[in-house]
C-alpha cells in the first residue's frame, strides 16, 4: 500500500517523530510506522492536526527529522501553524503529509493541497505511485533540510490506496537520497553520517530565530521569495520532473487496417529531464549544462507540436491512455512532480509546441502556472484542460478520462477492435482497445466471437444500490433510536433539529438524525447559531468522542460561556471508528496499544460548566429515553455522554 | 499483463482476497500494481479492487474492458463490475445475492444489550467493556428483530441471484458460477472467498498456483483462521 512505502521511506530517511490525526486516505501511514517499533523513533496520534504539527514542528526546530499527517482537510486545522511555520523555519527536515482525495472518495471537499503550498510558499512533492512516494519521502526530507523550510508532501487516495511492488531497504539509509541529487550535479547537503545521531535534537536556544516577529516576518518573506526562486530553478533539474519526446517510429496501414508501431521515447527512460535549451535561455531563464545531456536529436524536437502535462497518479494515466491511442504524431511529455512550479523546465517543454494539454487531479495548477508562464514570456503555446474544457473539472481522473481528453487532443479517429498494437516484429503487444470499450465513444460494447450473445441489444438488471451503513449492533443506532423516541413522545409539537458531526455517526442521516455536517466538531458550535436563530426549537448535536477531542470542546466552551440553549449528545464508542479504530486521549492507549493516561470526557464537560450532564448506556433504552426526556425541558446547555463501545474493536472475528 | 478485478460487498473480503494475490504474485517476482476500497464504503457498499500483475502496468486501475479475471463474491456486483471485463475474460462470481442493507431504527428489544456499568477508571483498559459487549452481541436472541433480517437477507435472494447470473450467462463466455451452498457445506462460510480464489487460480486465472496462494495465506491471516482458509483453498468446486 502506498501508506506503507511513504512510512517506509520515511523511516529509512531517518525520521525520528512521527504524529497525525487520523483521517481517510493517510492512516495507514503512522500506523506502519508503529508496527515496525523501529528504535529511537517516536509516533503519536495528536489530538488533532494542529497540534500534530506543532509537535513536529518542536522536534524539527531541535534538529530532528519530523514529520505529521493528516488528510487534507486536516491540513485546514493545521493551517494556523503551516503558515507560520514557513516564516519560522525548521532544522532537521520536517514533511508534512496532507493525503489529497480526488472523487471524493471519503471527504467533505475535493481542496488541492498544492495550492495550499503555493499559499504558504511551501515546497509541494506530488508522488505518481507508491513506489515513487517511497523515495520520495526521502528527497523532501533532504529538500526540507537544506532549504530549512517544511515540505508538504500530497499522495492522493489511489497512491495511499494503491498497492505495487517495492523494494525496500532496511534500516537508514541517508546517502540513497543525496545519490539521487548528485546526479543532477547538485550539491548534496551533509547528511548525518549516522543514523543514531539524528534521532536525538539540539535545540540551540537564544538565537530568536524561532520567535516569530514582524520585523522578523518581513525578513523571512523576503528570503522566502528568494527561495522559491531558487527552489523553482533547482527543481526544473530534479529527475522526477522530467520532459521526455516521443516521436512514433512509423505509421503505416496494413491489409487495410490501422496498425500502429509502438513510438521510442528519445528522452531516457524514467526521466532525466531532456536539456532542450531553446527559449529558456532566450527568455533569461539559466539554462544550467550541467545535467547529463541525454542525447536526444534537436531535429526530432523540431517536428514536435504537441504537449502533454501531468502529475500524480494522472500521470500513470496518461501514460496508459497513451499507449492505447497510441498518437500519429510526436509529441513531449512532461511530468511535474514537485512545485514550486518548475519554470526553467517548463520553459524547455514548451519551446516549439504549439499547443499542450495539462491532465491533473484537482485544480488546474499546472495548467494556471503554464498559461501564466506564457502570458509572463510572451510564449505561443496554447494551454488546453481544464479551463478551457478539455479535461473534466471535478472528480477522479482514470486512464478512461485521461484517454477520452487525449483523443480529442489528437484528433486520433475512432478506433475500431482490429487496430491492435504490434510491434517492428509483428508482434501483438496489445489488443487495441476500443473507445466504445472504454466507454467513451457513444456506441455500447459490441459483441465479438467471444461474447455468446450480443449483450449491447440487452439493458443490464438493475442493480441495488448500497449506501454504507452503520455496523448491525453498532452503538450509534441504540443512541439516535433512543433519542428520536424521547422526541417523539416528549417534544409536544416542538421542532427537533440535529446537528451532526465527522464520524461513522454521520450515517445517522439516513435515520434521519443528521441535519447539518460541516468539519470536525461544526456540529456543537452550529447548533448554537441554528438555537440563536430559532430558539423555539431543540437543538441537538451530536459529536464522537475522537472529534470531542479533536474540536469539540472548545464549541462546548462556547456554548457553556455564551448560555446557548442546546443538547450536546457525545457518542462516545471508545474510538477513532470511521477511520480504522485509532486510539484517543479518552481511551488513554498509546498507537501501539500501550496504556496512557487517559482523559476523562465526563470530568472535563463537568469542569466546562454544563447546566446538565448524565452519563447514558446506549446499549440500555428505556434508561438512555428517560435521560432525554429529562434534560428536554430544561434551558441552557445540556450534554447527555452516550457511552458503548464499537463492535468493531478487539479484532471482531 | 493479468488485469484482475475483485467485487463485492464491504465485508465479504475482498481486500483480503486481492492482498493475498498480490502476496502471491510478488512472491513468484512478478510486479504487481492495484488500487483498493478503503473507508465508508467497507460498511456494507460496494467494493472493487484492482490487480495487476506482471509488467508494463504505470496505473493502479485497470481500465474498462482490460480485465482479464474478474471475480465476484456477490451476482450484482459481478454484473456492475462487467464493464471492466475484456472480451474472452473469465468470470468467476458466487451465486449469493445479498440485499443491500437499509438503515432502520429497529433496535429490537434494546435492554437486552444492557450492560449495568462501562467500567472506567483511571487504568481502564477498554478490554473489559469490549468484552462485555461482544458476550452480548454474540448471544442470537439479543439480535434484534431488524438485525436478524439482515442476517436472513444476506443468505440468498433467489430471485435476484437468478437474474444477475442469467445476464452474466449470457454476457460472458468463459463464465464460471460458483454455488455458495455447495462451497460453503464443505469450507464453511468463514472461507468462501479463499475457496473462490482457489477455485479461479486453478482454473489457470493467474500466473501462479495454488501453493504461491497457500504461502500468501501462511503469511497473512492470524494461526487462529489459518486451517479453514488453508482447507478451503484446497476445495476444489
Ligand atoms: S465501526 Fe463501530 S462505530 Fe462505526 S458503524 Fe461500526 S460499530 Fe458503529
Amino acid at each position: 500500500m502506498g501508506n506503507e512505502a511513504i512510512a517506509f521511506g520515511a523511516l529509512s530517511a531517518g525520521v525520528s517523530v512521527i504524529t497525525g490525526y487520523p483521517g481517510t486516505p493517510s492512516s495507514e501511514i503512522l500506523e506502519t510506522v508503529v508496527k515496525q517499533n523501529a528504535d529511537g523513533v517516536y509516533a503519536e496520534w495528536s489530538v488533532n492536526e494542529k497540534a500534530a504539527l506543532e509537535v513536529a514542528a518542536g522536534a524539527a526546530f531541535s534538529g530532528l527529522r519530523a514529520m505529521a499527517t493528516m488528510k487534507q482537510v486536516g491540513l485546514n486545522v493545521a493551517s494556523d501553524p503551516l503558515m507560520s511555520l514557513n516564516y519560522v523555519g525548521v532544522k532537521g527536515g520536517l514533511v508534512v503529509v496532507a493525503a489529497d482525495d480526488p472523487g471524493p472518495v471519503s471527504s467533505q471537499t475535493e481542496q488541492d493541497t498544492r495550492r495550499f503550498g503555493e499559499f504558504s510558499k511551501i515546497a509541494v512533492f506530488d508522488p505518481s505511485s507508491p513506489e515513487e512516494a517511497y523515495f520520495m519521502i526521502g528527497e523532501a526530507f533532504e529538500f526540507s533540510e537544506r532549504y530549512g523550510r517544511p515540505v508538504l508532501f500530497r499522495p492522493t487516495t489511489r497512491v495511499c490506496h494503491g498497492t505495487a511492488t517495492v523494494q525496500i531497504s532496511d534500516g537508514v539509509e541517508p546517502n540513497r537520497k543525496a545519490d539521487a541529487w548528485k546526479a543532477f550535479g547538485n550539491v548534496c547537503l551533509e547528511l548525518a553520517e549516522n543514523a543514531e545521531s539524528k534521532r536525538k535534537g539540539n535545540f540551540m536556544r537564544g538565537g530568536g530565530e524561532r520567535v516569530i516577529f514582524p520585523k522578523l516576518a518581513y525578513e523571512n518573506h523576503i528570503e522566502i521569495e528568494a527561495q522559491l526562486k531558487e527552489m523553482s530553478a533547482e527543481l526544473s533539474d530534479y529527475p522526477r520532473n522530467f520532459i521526455t519526446d516521443i516521436t512514433p517510429l512509423n505509421f503505416s496501414r496494413r491489409n487495410g487496417k490501422g496498425e500502429y508501431l509502438y513510438g521510442k521515447k528519445t528522452g531516457a527512460e524514467n526521466g532525466r529531464a531532456a536539456d532542450t535549451g531553446g527559449i529558456a535561455s532566450d527568455c533569461g531563464a539559466e539554462v544550467k549544462d550541467d545535467t547529463t545531456s541525454s542525447g536526444n536529436s534537436e531535429n526530432g524536437n523540431a517536428t514536435i507540436k504537441k504537449g502533454i502535462a501531468s502529475g500524480g497518479v494522472s500521470f500513470a494515466y496518461t501514460e496508459e491512455a497513451l499507449s492505447m491511442l497510441p498518437p500519429r504524431e510526436g509529441y513531449r511529455l512532461f511530468k511535474v512532480s514537485a512545485y514550486p512550479f518548475p519554470e526553467r523546465g517548463a520553459l524547455r517543454f514548451l519551446d516549439g509546441l504549439d499547443e499542450a494539454l495539462v491532465i491533473e487531479e484537482l485544480d488546474p495548477v499546472i495548467e494556471r502556472a503554464l498559461t501564466e508562464l506564457c502570458g509572463r514570456y510572451g510564449v505561443n503555446v496554447k494551454i488546453r484542460g481544464k479551463l478551457t474544457g478539455d479535461a473534466p473539472v471535478a472528480g477522479e481522473n482514470s486512464v478512461e478520462t485521461a484517454y477520452a481528453a487525449l483523443r480529442n487532443f489528437f484528433k486520433n479517429p475512432q478506433k475500431t477492435a482490429e487496430s491492435d498494437i504490434i510491434d517492428a516484429e509483428g508482434k501483438t503487444l496489445r489488443k487495441a482497445v476500443s473507445d466504445n470499450i472504454l466507454g467513451i465513444g457513444s456506441e455500447p460494447r459490441k459483441a465479438t466471437a467471444d461474447d455468446t450473445l450480443d449483450i449491447a441489444s440487452e439493458t443490464p438488471p438493475a442493480l441495488p444500490v448500497r449506501p454504507p451503513v452503520l455496523c448491525p449492533g453498532c452503538p450509534h443506532r441504540f443512541s439516535f433510536s433512543a433519542v428520536k423516541q424521547a422526541v417523539a413522545e416528549n417534544a409536544g409539537g416542538r421542532k427537533a433539529v440535529f446537528s451532526g458531526d465527522i464520524g461513522c455517526y454521520t450515517l445517522g442521516n439516513a435515520l434521519g438524525m443528521v441535519d447539518t455536517c460541516l468539519c470536525m466538531g461544526a456540529g456543537i458550535t452550529v447548533a448554537q447559531g441554528l438555537s440563536r436563530a430559532e430558539p423555539d426549537a431543540l437543538n441537538f448535536a451530536f459529536i464522537g468522542d475522537s472529534t470531542f477531542f479533536h474540536s469539540g470542546i472548545t464549541g462546548l466552551i462556547n456554548a457553556v460561556y455564551n448560555q446557548a440553549d442546546i443538547i450536546v449528545v457525545i457518542l462516545d464508542n471508545f474510538t477513532t471508528a470511521m477511520t480504522g479504530n485509532q486510539p484517543h486521549p479518552g481511551v488513554g492507549k498509546t498507537p501501539a496499544g500501550k496504556l496512557s493516561k487517559r482523559t476523562d470526557i465526563y470530568k472535563i464537560v463537568e469542569a466546562i460548566g454544563a447546566d446538565a450532564l448524565l452519563r447514558v448506556n446506549a446499549y440500555d433504552g428505556e434508561g438512555a429515553r428517560a435521560a432525554v426526556k429529562s434534560v428536554l425541558d430544561k434551558k441552557g446547555v445540556r450534554v447527555l455522554l452516550f457511552e458503548g463501545a464499537c463492535i468493531k474493536l478487539k479484532g471482531a472475528e | 499483463m493479468t488485469n484482475c478485478i475483485i467485487t463485492g460487498v464491504g465485508g465479504q473480503g475482498v481486500i483480503l482476497m486481492s492482498r493475498l494475490i498480490g502476496t502471491a504474485a510478488a512472491a513468484k517476482g512478478l510486479d504487481v500494481k492495484g488500487a483498493e476500497t478503503i473507508g465508508m464504503a467497507q460498511r456494507g457498499g460496494s467494493v472493487v479492487s484492482h490487480i495487476r500483475i506482471g509488467d508494463g502496468a504505470k496505473s493502479p486501475l485497470v481500465a474498462r474492458g482490460t480485465a482479464d479475471v474478474l471475480i465476484a463474491l456477490e451476482p450484482s456486483e459481478a454484473v456492475r463490475a462487467l464493464r471492466y471485463l475484456r472480451d474472452g475474460g473469465m468470470a468467476f462470481v458466487s451465486n449469493r445475492a445479498i440485499s443491500p442493507r437499509k438503515e432502520n431504527f429497529d433496535v429490537g428489544n434494546a435492554s437486552a444489550h444492557n450492560r449495568t456499568d462501562c467500567p472506567r477508571n483511571e487504568t481502564f483498559d477498554g478490554d473489559e467493556v469490549f468484552a462485555a459487549n461482544r458476550e452480548v452481541l454474540s448471544r442470537k436472541e439479543n439480535f434484534s428483530a431488524a438485525e436478524r433480517k439482515i442476517s436472513e437477507e444476506t443468505t440468498a435472494v433467489a430471485s435476484q441471484t437468478d437474474t444477475a447470473i442469467g445476464y452474466l450467462r449470457r454476457a460472458v463466455k468463459n463464465l464460471r458460477v460458483v454455488d455458495y451452498e455447495s462451497v460453503v457445506s464443505r469450507c464453511g462460510a468463514k472461507a468462501f472467498n479463499t475457496a473462490l480464489l482457489g477455485i479461479a487460480v486453478s482454473s489457470g486465472a493467474f500466473p501462479f498456483g495454488k501453493d504461491d496462494v497457500r504461502g500468501a495465506l501462511i503469511g497473512r491471516i492470524s494461526e487462529k483462521f489459518l486451517e479453514i482458509n488453508l482447507n478451503a483453498l484446497a476445495c476444489e468446486n
